[in-house]
């Protein structure tokens, strides 16, 4: 569970290293600290994914996740009515990557349940690049979602080291692969992956406020 | 050579998906109606007027904003991110500086729609 905080931390810690720290109010940070709860958790999916990972724990993170990203829409919509505009086609484009990282977590999801998996994916050696595409198409269209809105990472600096974070997480279990390595899951269980997302979302809507 | 194939299909695949959806979504955005707003010209008083109202120097058109911004299909696509930026980018400077401010986040506090002078 260490990396998935240090992910966590290291991103809040991105959106805080410029001397300016806009908060859209408590209420706001907080559904935006949801978002990124569950963001970072895709993040430490990319990381410890590949042969040596435990499943049952790799599984249970993106199911945390794929809910966090349910909540943080869901939030939005109930908290300010008018957050229904982004959703419609002439949002913005940073709005249409999150609602497309939203559905393809789903399918990430849904399309590695065991039942499913067997039934459609007849040669196991199918499901694998699949897999891999549509997790980085939700990890890329996530990323672009959380810098195109600009207002956490609204800094060149911030928004360079953002896009080298996200590659650099593609290419991590490459790396780590081709020396016979891998970055395990360990014992994510759900209470305690549900209280690090948690305590990530809250300990970035306070970061704001400060 | 298979892999490097695919990477490049990839490639070509999701720029092409990209501009078809960029494509759908600036023709959205010129059909879609205007969001209703309750900016005050009261409130910003002590704001130079060209900040906004650019056209009256640069000669770029005459009339409400919304008449180039919403129908020009060169600016219209970036009405969301230029009107967003304008507004926010002094509502947060002001907050950030301690002062009253008006919103930087929340939506329905700019798109409620009364009628403010």
């Amino acid at each position: 569970m260490k990396p998935l905080l240090w992910i966590g931390l290291g991103l809040i810690g991105l959106m805080l290293i410029t001397p300016q720290h806009p908060a859209g109010g408590f209420g706001w940070d907080l559904g935006n600290g949801i978002g990124l709860a569950a963001f970072s958790a895709v993040c430490y999916l990319a990381v410890s994914s590949g042969p040596g990972r435990s499943l049952a724990g790799h599984t249970r993170i993106a199911w945390l996740a794929v809910i966090g990203i349910f909540v943080h829409a869901g939030y939005f919509l109930l908290l300010d009515p008018m957050v229904y505009q982004y959703l419609k086609p002439a949002a913005p484009f940073y709005m249409w990557c999150g609602v497309i990282s939203l559905f393809v977590a789903l399918a990430v999801a849904v399309s590695a349940l065991p039942r499913f998996r067997r039934r459609v994916f007849r040669k196991p050696a199918w499901f694998g690049p699949l897999h891999w595409g549509l997790s980085t198409t939700c990890l890329f269209a996530g990323g672009y979602h959380i810098a195109g809105s600009g207002f956490y990472l609204n800094t060149g600096l911030q928004q360079v080291l953002f896009g080298g974070l996200l590659t650099g997480l593609v290419l991590i279990p490459w790396l780590f692969r081709r020396n016979g390595r891998s970055i395990s899951s360990g014992e994510a269980t759900w209470v305690r992956t549900s209280l690090v997302l948690i305590s990530l979302g809250v300990v970035f809507a306070v970061s704001r406020q400060l | 050579m298979k892999k490097r194939i695919a990477a490049l299909a990839l490639v070509v695949v999701s720029t092409g998906v990209y501009l078809v959806l960029e494509s759908v979504r600036q023709r959205s955005v010129l059909l879609s109606p205007v969001l209703p707003m309750n900016f005050a010209h009261q409130d910003h008083t002590e704001q130079a007027c060209f900040g906004c109202h650019h056209n009256f120097i640069d000669d770029s058109g005459h009339g409400l904003c919304i008449d180039c911004h919403k129908t020009n299909t060169e600016v219209a696509g970036q009405i969301e991110t230029q009107f967003h930026d304008l507004c926010r980018t002094c509502h947060i400077e002001n907050q950030i500086q301690g002062e009253d401010t008006g919103p930087v986040r929340a939506c329905i506090d700019c798109h409620e729609g009364d009628d403010l002078p």
